[in-house]
């Protein structure tokens, strides 16, 4: 846990010191530090779940710490809420919320207080002229009169910038911003972010894209597990160092033993390609685990919900056993012909909470209890109690409401009520997420029981360790493709991060 | 560096610089306006020594007068993005209170300006309850909707008030220059309202808060601020409309003009239809109002059976909405 | 038919009564409820918000105060999709007999069905427009009679009907205007008047009965100057909307109404263009039912009859000064 900070003759425009939040007794942050000074161009990096949206929120209003301290140009500071942040200078831009859609460009970019008026009436030429003047400071040509809603994407991420600059931020916040934009957006980006540091603005720049970190960024910050790795230049760095330390050492006696994999091809799927899919081809065989790993947005999950059938796809081929699904077949004919999906959302979409384990195992397999459209209690009875057995559900009766459950044991309600209709292919999204450790055991150890059975599943994770400890292969995807297999008992993080990166070997770049 | 990302997207960004408004926008955007004209000039042809006649048209403009302000109303909760189910009800109160005044001997100023207080009242209620207490417009409005009728008719135990003083009824009824007062009022009110709207920091705010709440939360909108005001300035107007049918027929009771609830929900949704941002505005409004009027007198003078124009009401509401919601997806 | 259902009625009536009567009032029993159970009454109506409708929810329980009564009051606003489950689980709970004030058989059958399965008898008054036997006795108005004296002041006042343009101003959902703007509409055929724009003008909800109103009548005048003779209108509430639409366009049109609301006798006194309304006879209607319902409290006698129409007064600008107006009774 080194923070290496040299240049101690800097005084950072803002600093995070020993940071802790719990959220639930879970700890989100356990003494994060963060330096971000100002003129650079600061990358702050990690996993999924490593801490840094928590961080970003802490150091926004939007969470108060647990504990630690916030130091704004050398001073102490609370940021009760966002309004205070945002006039202490510190301004975050998000995504999928930078601006207001119905109205003018200059009303966005002098939103709120700013707006010149007197008398409560609006000073028209006033405000065009002070949204022209941000609009000049990072060199945009856009039309002051358009409404933001028409612009395109790079134009209103400009326009949230024009904003954060009218209202004097000095600690500029972007999470993410390349997600959206094309390559010519990008770097037309990256123009605007180097005026603005050279102008003293202090950046902190979150992504997951690697490569961009090493051209645009000054220093970089890695956390892992709610803590402080690193901090150190970008031009000190390698991509490979960084990498080991967003994912550091882990693993332990979670994961069953392997079980033997027949080589009988149980799923095949050909030159699929959907949304966010493209072209993915693999196989996979009866009693496998395979594992399916990707950054968000890689298509992985789309990968799941088009083999389940709740996604349509515009080209290939999906085949289970002998049978070729029909194109696009619908969740209901994927499930007759055996595929059967434990969706991510457990409480959304796997089950209904206010509902018994009874009733939300039966409405999943209405046609197996009942005859004749008259719903046959006893046949229910059999099959939840033989689930609950099989799944070591605990819970007081087959009556007890799934929300009164832990998420471990809702999660088995789920699995539950796909196995009752006894699926050659389960498709499982992120399947111990929200999920305590002990019972991610014994998840893991239903998936190898339903394995050595003869099911084959297909697993998606967006935890590395998991992905290999649980599966016999891992597929990885980077938009859209599947940018590496390996055997799981061969991989390593590092390799995998790599493909999650969509780059082929480590060892062909040099920052 | 560059790997390929997003392969097809990597257009110019000149190309989306220029205006994106496609021409099935602009034909959207106009087809409101068109189907006016097309009604006007249906009518027209149907009925041409009348419909166009100065008789006619005033009374056209009479009988949408009320309804044009409390579509002002719910324009303004509109563009904060929530909706006021209790216009009418307030309307309707307000026109009661100020009835029930004047009548136990309040003098007419007085028991006017009590009647407004009532709407700013039932306004604030809902605002509160919408902006700082987080119920949704849906259910906070549908609540005070029925506790305000419940108050209506407490305050008119049941009946009709009538007999209220002349100088009053004058204020619905009279004319000047041949017109009806009530279409100068609310010409007046709809001029007031549109300014309000695009030239203050008020009205600009609001269309921030209805636009994006939380991008304008975060950037220092005080967005509960707005909301309330928007209940409340809509709670005022609809009392001026409700005060004014209860002077415009020279009565009062606890449920008249309950039927400027759906029509003025309707006429906000034709009106968003009108501009290019998708969002309420008081010119749309009008437009829709005008829809609204001309349909009904139109059918009238044809002498359509006032279920078959109520079935066409309908037709139009949907077709309104799905206008909107096109126009929304579009963008 | 109606006989032997009556018969079977009042026999069952007597059993149930019985059966309350030692539930209730400890194992006497036998008459109804006469010696220590009090006599047990449902009232409901839909048009308690109505002037009308609320001085008879008044007016009933001034009575049952008068006569010891235990009274259930179960007002319905016009919902019934409210106020048939609350009067049907009133009755679930026990009573002697039911009063229905102003609601329309065709809108309570659930209600019916429920009290002919406890046997309770059901006393209405204005509660359709024509026999049932769904009730032991309902008193209303003639709604010919009340059509024959608008029809005739109408007449009188336009020297003759024949060849003369009448608005006839309806409203389905209530069964009295429904009938009588049919009546209406027949009459003034008979007599040779054309209805203005072809058919009954329908109104879409009472609550907006005279703005809808003002637009039909000030459209036509708009589309067909100086045509329209006169305006005969169901109730009142639309009858002064027409009544101002016509003054409005400076036209010589005359307008009849039905309830004798006072702002319409004020109108009419005023000598504009309100014509005439119709008075009904509601505090003496509301007498007889009760008296009937006394008579059964008494000895389990029922009405002969369970139908009967009341005759009405026609109000006029002569006789408008001595009328109670019908949203001022006590």
């Amino acid at each position: 846990m080194t923070v290496t900070d040299q240049t101690t003759t800097v005084v950072p425009a803002l600093e995070a010191r020993d940071i802790v939040k719990r959220f639930d007794g879970v700890h989100a942050l356990n003494g994060a530090q963060l330096s971000v000074r100002p003129g650079e161009i600061h990358a702050l990096l990690g996993e999924n779940g490593a801490g840094k949206s928590t961080l970003i929120k802490v150091l926004t209003g939007v969470y108060a710490p647990d504990s630690g301290t916030l130091w704004r140009d050398g001073e102490e500071v609370e940021f009760p809420n966002v309004r205070v942040a945002n006039r202490a200078g510190i301004v975050a831009l998000y995504q999928e919320l930078s601006i207001v859609p119905t109205i003018s460009v200059a009303e966005n970019i002098l939103l709120g207080e700013q707006i010149p008026s007197r008398g409560g009436v609006v000073q028209w030429r006033a405000l065009r002229r002070r949204a022209r003047e941000q609009l000049n400071r990072i060199h945009q040509k856009i039309s002051l009169s358009r409404l933001a809603g028409e612009l395109s994407p790079v134009q209103q991420t400009m326009v949230a910038f024009a904003r954060a600059l009218a209202t004097d931020a000095r600690v500029l916040i972007l999470d993410e911003p390349t997600a959206s934009l094309t390559d010519t957006e990008i770097s037309e980006l990256f123009t605007v972010l180097r005026s603005l540091r050279d102008e003293g603005v202090a950046i902190l720049y979150v992504s997951h894209r690697l490569e961009e970190v090493f051209e645009l960024c000054d220093r970089l910050t890695v956390m892992r597990n709610g803590e402080t790795i690193v901090t150190k230049d970008v031009a000190d760095s390698h991509i490979d160092e960084v990498i080991s330390s967003m994912v550091g050492r882990s693993a332990g006696e979670l994961y069953p033993d392997r079980t033997t994999v027949t080589t009988e091809v149980a799923l095949e799927v050909a030159n699929l390609d959907g949304r966010r899919v493209k072209d993915v081809s693999f196989t996979a065989h009866t009693g496998e685990v395979l594992g399916i790993g990707g950054l968000a947005g890689s298509g992985r999950s789309e990968l799941l919900r088009i083999l389940s059938g709740a996604q349509k796809h515009t080209a290939g081929t999906i085949t289970v056993g002998d049978t070729t699904l029909p194109h696009s077949p619908g969740v209901g004919r994927a499930l007759d012909a055996g595929i059967a999906l434990v969706p991510e959302e457990r409480r959304t979409q796997g089950v209904i909470l206010g509902a018994t384990i009874r009733d939300n195992i039966a409405l999943a397999n209405i046609p197996a209890v009942s005859s004749f459209g008259v719903v046959d209690g006893a046949r229910i009875t059999d099959i939840v109690r033989k689930g609950m057995a099989d799944l070591k559900i605990k819970a007081r009766s087959q009556r007890q409401p799934v929300g009164e459950l832990s998420g471990g044991n809702q999660q088995k309600v789920v699995l539950a009520k796909m196995l009752a209709r006894k699926p050659k292919i389960l498709l499982m999204d992120e399947p111990t997420r929200g999920i305590d450790v002990g019972t991610k055991a014994e998840i893991y150890r239903l998936i190898r029981e339903l394995a050595a059975g003869g099911t084959t599943v297909v697993a998606v994770s967006s935890e590395l360790p998991e992905l290999i400890g649980m599966s016999d292969r891992v597929l990885i995807m980077h938009e859209g493709r599947i940018s590496g297999e390996v055997r799981a008992d061969e991989a390593d993080e590092e390799m995998l991060l790599a493909y999650c990166y969509g780059k082929a070997e480590t060892d062909d770049h040099d920052a | 560096m560059t790997t390929t990302r997003n392969p097809g997207l990597e257009d110019p960004t000149d190309v989306r610089a220029i205006p994106r408004r496609s021409v099935g926008q602009t034909l959207l955007a106009s087809g409101t306006v068109l189907a006016l004209i097309a009604l006007i000039v249906f009518f027209f042809a149907m009925r041409p020594d009348v419909f166009l006649g100065f008789t006619n048209v005033r009374n056209i403009l009479y009988q949408v007068a009320i309804l044009a302000i409390i579509s002002g109303a719910q324009t303004i909760v509109m563009v904060v993005g929530d909706f006021d189910l209790s216009v009418a009800a307030t309307s309707a109160l307000a026109g009661a209170v100020a009835s029930s005044m004047m009548l136990g001997g309040t003098p007419v100023p007085a028991a006017i300006l009590v009647g407004l207080a009532v709407g700013v009242l039932v306004g604030l209620v809902n605002g509160v309850l919408v902006a700082y207490l987080n119920l949704s417009a849906f259910v906070a409005t549908l609540a005070t909707l029925t506790s305000v009728t419940g108050l209506a008719f407490l305050v008119t135990e049941g009946t009709t008030l009538f007999k209220m003083p002349e100088e009053f009824n004058n204020l619905g009824q009279g004319r000047f220059l041949q017109i009806p007062l009530p279409v100068f009022i609310a010409t007046g009110i709809s001029l007031i309202l549109w300014a309000l709207l695009k030239y203050t920091t008020l009205g600009r705010r609001w269309y921030a808060t209805g636009g994006n709440a939380e991008v304008s939360r975060l950037s220092g909108v005080n967005v509960r601020l707005a909301r309330l005001l928007a209940f409340t300035v809509a709670g005022l107007v609809a009392a001026i409309g409700g005060i004014l049918l209860a002077a415009r027929l020279g009565s009062a009771s606890a449920v008249q003009g309950e039927d400027n609830l759906l029509f003025s929900v309707a006429a906000v949704f034709l009106g968003m239809t009108v501009v290019r941002s998708g969002a309420a505005n008081i010119i749309g409004t009008l437009v829709g109002v005008a829809i609204i009027g001309v349909m009904s007198n139109g059918l009238n003078i044809l002498g359509v059976n006032s279920y078959v124009q109520q079935v066409v009401t309908g037709l139009i509401i949907i077709a309104a909405v799905t206008l909107s919601s096109l126009k929304t997806r579009e963008r | 038919m109606r006989k032997t259902f009556r018969a079977t009625v009042v026999l069952a009536a007597a059993a149930a009564l019985a059966l309350t009567g030692c539930t209730t009032g400890g194992g006497t029993g036998g008459d109804n409820g006469g010696d220590d159970g009090t006599f047990r009454v449902i009232a409901f109506t839909s048009g308690n918000q109505t002037p009308v409708g609320a001085w008879w929810v008044k007016a009933v329980e001034a009575k049952a105060d008068e006569l010891g009564w235990d009274l259930t009051m179960i007002q319905g606003d016009f919902d019934f999709q409210k106020m048939n489950p609350a009067v049907e689980s009133a009755i679930g709970q026990g009573a002697d007999a039911i009063f229905n004030g102003y609601t329309d058989v065709a809108s309570i059958q659930s209600i019916v069905t429920a009290a002919r399965d406890a046997e309770i008898p059901m006393f209405a008054m204005d509660a359709g427009t024509e026999p049932t036997d769904a009730y032991v006795l309902n008193v209303t108005t003639d709604q010919q009679g009340i059509v024959d004296q608008t029809v005739g002041a109408l007449d009188e006042a336009l020297g003759g009907l024949d060849g003369k343009t009448v608005m006839v101003i309806g409203h389905d959902p209530h069964a009295g205007i429904r009938m009588r703007s049919a009546l209406a509409v027949e009459a003034l055929e008979e007599a040779g008047a054309t209805i203005a724009g072809g058919d009954m003008q329908k109104v879409q909800s009472p609550a907006t009965g005279r703005t809808e109103t003002l637009a039909f009548v000030a459209d036509f005048m708009s589309a067909n100057p100086g045509a329209l003779d006169g305006v005969w209108a169901g109730w009142d509430d639309a009858a002064l909307g027409a009544a101002q639409a016509i003054t409005e366009a400076g036209e010589a049109g005359k307008v009849t109404g039905v309830d004798a609301v006072s702002e319409a006798i004020a109108q009419i006194q005023a000598g504009g263009a309100m014509l005439a309304t119709v008075e009904q006879p509601w505090p003496s209607i509301l007498d007889q039912v009760i008296a009937a319902m006394v008579a059964y409290q008494e000895d389990g006698t029922l009405p002969d009859e369970n139908f009967e129409a009341a005759a009405t007064t026609l109000v006029t600008a002569e006789n408008a000064a001595d009328i109670t107006p019908s949203d001022k009774l006590e």
